[in-house]
């Protein structure tokens, strides 16, 4: 699972992957949980330095991407995000748009 | 949730679909009223002695306020600190403030303009948004400030930064003027109007001449992942940062779609911004003395009564050329044009 940041005051794009394969058995059905339970909405028309969250999800069904705004998140959908981004064993990283990162 | 600003139509709108207490609409709906009442009185009493209204300056109450999100989502938060309170303790509520009413007396005082709407809106700036939060944004009704996480930005570096503070409220400001539709060429054109008055009120604070300032935003507010001296500069597009991509001419215009994905950038609109940014450069350096005397009032002139929503840098280049010619004669519109060629949009 991936979240995607990009937009911002910076203009700039973060990227936080999980590979449920690696995390503990406890924690990878934690993941599948917050995927069940978000609610995931549209990220509406863009606006001035507002962010924009993509979540990528894949799995053995196929790969499932969702656009939501960072500032108007559903709660389960914020606490998939904020999990996402600590989890352990995590990989970053970071940089301009267009060409990164992945 | 804080809507004075929004017009009557669409408070009462918003109580209508349930999206806004009712109470707290029609009191913000009066007020509105209200002032549009009180202006036109004090227009008909000033015909009434024989003088010209438009020459009368309008009474604003200036009004600012500062809430605390206490690092939730919620907003505006809980109140810290009003328009008539002394400092508080805590030093980001006091940073939004000053910047707030630097930004606020720099558009009256310079511009004429009373606040975002011109209409004495209420400036309202949230901080402590979520937990090490790393954006500022102009939210459509107020201002909203992260701590920073250390990591792009430095903790308690966003509203302590008046260039920041003044290029979020200056999107409001063109939220309410142009209103440039925020994507690709029109979307970039709102970006640099931002980082022009947020450097140009930053200037105006400091009392720099164009030679002296660095031109740069959000100078010392990088984090630990950034390596660099500030998001941007003005004078150098494409220099502040590692990830500094900004081109300064349409040679190197970087070509990006508007598909939503938080990897294009609303199709590029904080990268391409660099060029007409550039294009402020040239002409206040070029004009000489202080950037927000005839350089910001042109590309002010601009925004408000020529650019519109869908405005391309071509257009941008045209109205601010017709800006200099109405507002200062053709040897300043000359210095105009010679900046937009420089940059490759004439």
């Amino acid at each position: 699972m991936t979240v995607v940041r990009g937009g911002g005051l910076a203009g700039l794009v973060s990227s936080t992957a999980v590979d449920t394969s690696a995390l503990a058995s406890a924690d990878a059905e934690a993941l599948r949980a917050r995927v069940r339970m978000a609610s995931l909405t549209d990220a509406g028309a863009p606006r001035p330095d507002r962010e924009i969250v993509e979540i990528l999800i894949e799995d053995d069904a196929g790969a499932v991407t969702t656009l939501v705004n960072a500032d108007d998140l559903a709660p389960g959908v914020r606490e998939l995000i904020e999990w996402v981004e600590s989890a352990p064993g995590r990989t970053e990283h970071f940089g301009p748009p267009g060409i990164g990162p992945a | 949730m804080v809507c004075f600003i929004l017009p009557t139509h669409i408070l009462l709108e918003m109580a209508e679909a349930g999206e806004l207490d009712t109470r707290e609409a029609v009191e913000a709906a009066v007020a509105a009223a209200g002032m549009r009442e009180r202006r036109i009185a004090v227009t008909a009493l000033v015909q009434s002695m024989g003088l010209d209204a438009e020459l009368m300056p309008m009474a604003f109450a200036e009004n600012k306020s500062v809430y605390d999100a206490q690092n939730g989502a919620l907003l505006p938060g809980v109140l810290r600190r009003g328009e008539k309170d002394g400092p508080h303790a805590d030093k980001a509520v006091n940073d939004a403030f000053d910047n707030a009413d630097k930004t606020y007396d720099f558009y009256r005082d310079v511009l004429g303009r009373h606040s975002v709407d011109d209409n004495g809106a209420k400036l309202v700036s949230t901080v402590h948004y979520r937990e090490g939060y790393d954006n500022a944004f102009w939210e459509g009704t107020q201002m909203v400030y992260g701590d920073g996480s250390g990591k792009i930005f430095k903790v308690g570096s966003l509203a302590a930064d008046t260039s920041v503070v003044a290029h979020e409220i200056t999107h409001g400001v063109v939220e309410f003027t142009a209103g440039l539709v925020y994507s690709k060429q029109s979307g970039a054109l709102n970006e640099s109007w931002a980082d022009v008055f947020g450097s140009v009120i930053k200037q105006h604070t400091l009392k720099q001449t164009a030679d002296q300032a660095d031109w740069l935003l959000g100078e010392g507010i990088l984090g630990t992942q950034l390596q660099g001296t500030a998001l941007r500069s003005m004078k150098e597009p494409g220099t502040a940062h590692n990830f500094d991509r900004q081109p300064a001419h349409m040679d190197d215009f970087v070509v990006l779609p508007d598909d939503g994905n938080p990897r294009n950038d609303n199709g590029g609109v904080h990268i391409n911004s660099g060029i007409p940014n550039k294009a402020f450069f040239l002409v206040a350096t070029g004009i000489g003395g202080h950037s927000w005397e005839a350089p910001a009032k042109i590309w002010y002139d601009a925004l408000a009564t020529r650019l519109q929503q869908n405005s391309q840098f071509k257009d941008a280049a045209d109205a601010t050329v017709a800006s200099a010619k109405e507002l200062y004669g053709e040897p300043e519109a000359g210095i105009v044009r010679s900046a937009w060629q420089e940059v490759g949009v004439l």
